[in-house]
């Protein structure tokens, strides 16, 4: 897959897939092309090459809002919720092809799977704090029961208790069969969460592996923190 | 002292708040200030005009007015197809203009391109109805007391009604609505509006149709209580997007508060220190809120 800037590939060879249930998780320095990758999946960026595939539907000539309905949901880094809406006008927003009786049974459902926002239906979003945020961007993701569930650094700016949060709730959501692919770049986070792990520099795949593989490995850090090995091994 | 100003500024500001409404969505889904929409006004209350005529041609219908008021069901109807013609216009001119400046420049092509599309579809009224002043109507009406020394014609109590109850389901239909939703999430955040499934695209198109035919009923309304012109929209243009801006862009209830109190405040102008100084309310309004609260009276924090 290639970069959306002309003639500047940003993201040149990656290839993936992702399985029913499974949490991937891409990681990678800073400027290695992951926001770009999932961008790219998501449909914000149209790429020169490569093509993006759901099932047997390809998705590449798709525009955003489309790919949605296809079971495609995508939760980028910031500014993920309507600031201005009500908690539960962020997730009526969400599904189009949906009888308001079916959006509103929906809506009770993920409500009382996430209480911490089932106390908060009717404020503003943009009151809220970073981790309900969060759980919010996450469980909008959720109403259309989509298949593969995109998330760009999901864990940033939240607080230690909100990743342990977010990670127990990605998980459930695996669980219940929906595909997983998060950008990272909190490295032990990403470590804790995933099944898969798919190490991305200059943009290209440099390292794939299970978590438990790549903690351990030297190579992982020599990517990433620039050889300064100790710093995972804590 | 005789409160009469209060009664007329009311009726004007009902009017304005038609237009304001769509100035304010236009403004805030689809991120540039309309110039043209002004000419939605015209056109919506020529539109009914020529309707009615044309029909007239065709069968011989004289329109006539319903018990106290100047005009009757047979010209509501005119109004109302009018109306949706207006909203045709306004889709035809993003399908082949705006859409494209959209994808491809800055705000501020739209910008200028909206003065280019104002002067033109003024200049294409003068050239079919020329620049004459017209009345929907020969007939006088008579003001009626109201009480507290306080006089409206029926026509005008008519409009008032209307504009209230159009406001109100405008308004309604925003904060209740799926649509509503999705214009309110839009006017936010259009790149997110498109990841979590929101076609942008066609809420821009109902963000169009909704305010022309708004601004086309509004016309319409002035053709009833005063004279239709192919110049009264863009005169209205200020006093539009003072109500707007005043009200805080993007809100509803805010475009129609801020219509009235510039409506209000030009007939106070008017009574109290007198008719040239009317046009001049709107740009102070517009200076003192731009200086104090340039997110207005129920704009949301930027």
């Amino acid at each position: 897959m290639a970069g959306y800037e002309p003639a500047t590939p940003i993201v040149k060879g990656v290839d993936l897939q992702l399985a029913r249930g499974e949490i991937l998780a891409v990681l990678g320095p800073n400027g290695a092309g992951k926001s770009t990758l999932i961008r790219a999946i998501a449909g914000l960026l149209i790429p020169c090459d490569g093509s993006v595939h759901l099932g047997d539907v390809d998705l590449t000539r798709q525009p955003v809002h489309q790919r949605c309905a296809q079971g495609l949901a995508y939760v980028p880094q910031l500014e993920n919720v309507f600031a201005n809406l009500s908690v539960e006008d962020n997730l009526a927003l969400a599904v189009d092809r949906m009888s308001s009786t079916a959006r509103r049974d929906r809506i009770r459902e993920l409500l009382s799977r996430y209480a911490e926002l089932a106390a908060r239906t009717s404020l503003p979003a943009g009151r809220l704090s970073g981790g309900q945020r969060q759980t919010l961007a996450v469980a909008r993701a959720l109403m259309a029961r989509p298949q593969v569930l995109l998330l760009d650094e999901p864990t940033a700016g939240l607080s230690p208790r909100a990743v342990t949060e977010l990670t127990r709730q990605l998980r459930d959501i695996a669980t219940e069969g929906v595909a997983i692919m998060l950008v990272e770049q909190n490295v032990r986070a990403a470590l804790a969460v995933a099944d898969r792990v798919l190490v991305l520099a200059d943009g290209q795949t440099r390292l794939t592996g299970l978590p438990a593989e790549l903690s351990a490995d030297p190579k992982l850090a020599a990517i990433y923190l620039g050889g300064r090995t100790t710093a995972l091994s804590s | 002292m005789n409160l009469q100003f209060l009664a007329d500024g009311l009726v004007d500001g009902a009017i304005l708040a038609l237009g304001a409404i769509g100035v304010t969505l236009t403004y805030a889904n689809l991120r540039f200030a309309n110039f043209a929409h002004g000419e939605f006004i015209s056109w919506g209350a020529y539109l009914t005009m020529a309707l009615a005529t044309i029909i007239g041609m065709f069968t011989g219908w004289i329109p006539e007015g319903f018990g106290p008021f100047s005009v009757g069901g047979g010209w509501l109807l005119c109004a109302l197809v009018a109306a949706i013609g207006t909203g045709a216009l306004a889709l035809a001119l993003d399908a082949l203009l705006f859409r494209r400046l959209r994808a491809r420049a800055t705000a501020i092509s739209s910008v200028m391109a909206s003065f280019g599309v104002s002067l033109s579809l003024r200049a294409l009224l003068e050239l079919l109805f020329t620049s004459r002043p017209r009345y929907y109507s020969d007939d006088l009406q008579i003001a009626v007391p109201l009480g507290l020394d306080l006089r409206a014609t029926p026509d005008q109590l008519a409009v008032l009604c209307a504009a209230i109850l159009i406001t109100v389901g405008v308004g309604l239909l925003l904060s209740h609505t799926q649509l509503g939703r999705k214009m309110r999430a839009v006017s936010e955040n259009p790149t997110l509006a498109a990841v979590v499934g929101i076609d942008v695209a066609a809420v821009i198109r109902a963000t169009w149709l909704l305010g022309a035919v708004l601004a086309s009923l509004s016309g319409v309304a002035v053709g009833m209580l005063v004279q239709i012109r192919p110049s009264m929209g863009s005169e209205l243009l200020l006093p539009l997007f003072a109500a707007a801006i005043l009200g805080g862009i993007g809100s509803v209830p805010g475009a129609a508060i801020g219509a009235v109190i510039i409506g209000v405040a030009e007939a106070a102008t008017v009574r109290f220190i007198g008719g040239e100084w009317r046009a001049a309310v709107s740009l102070v309004v517009l200076i003192v809120v731009l200086l104090i609260r340039p997110r207005g009276l129920f704009g949301s924090r930027p």
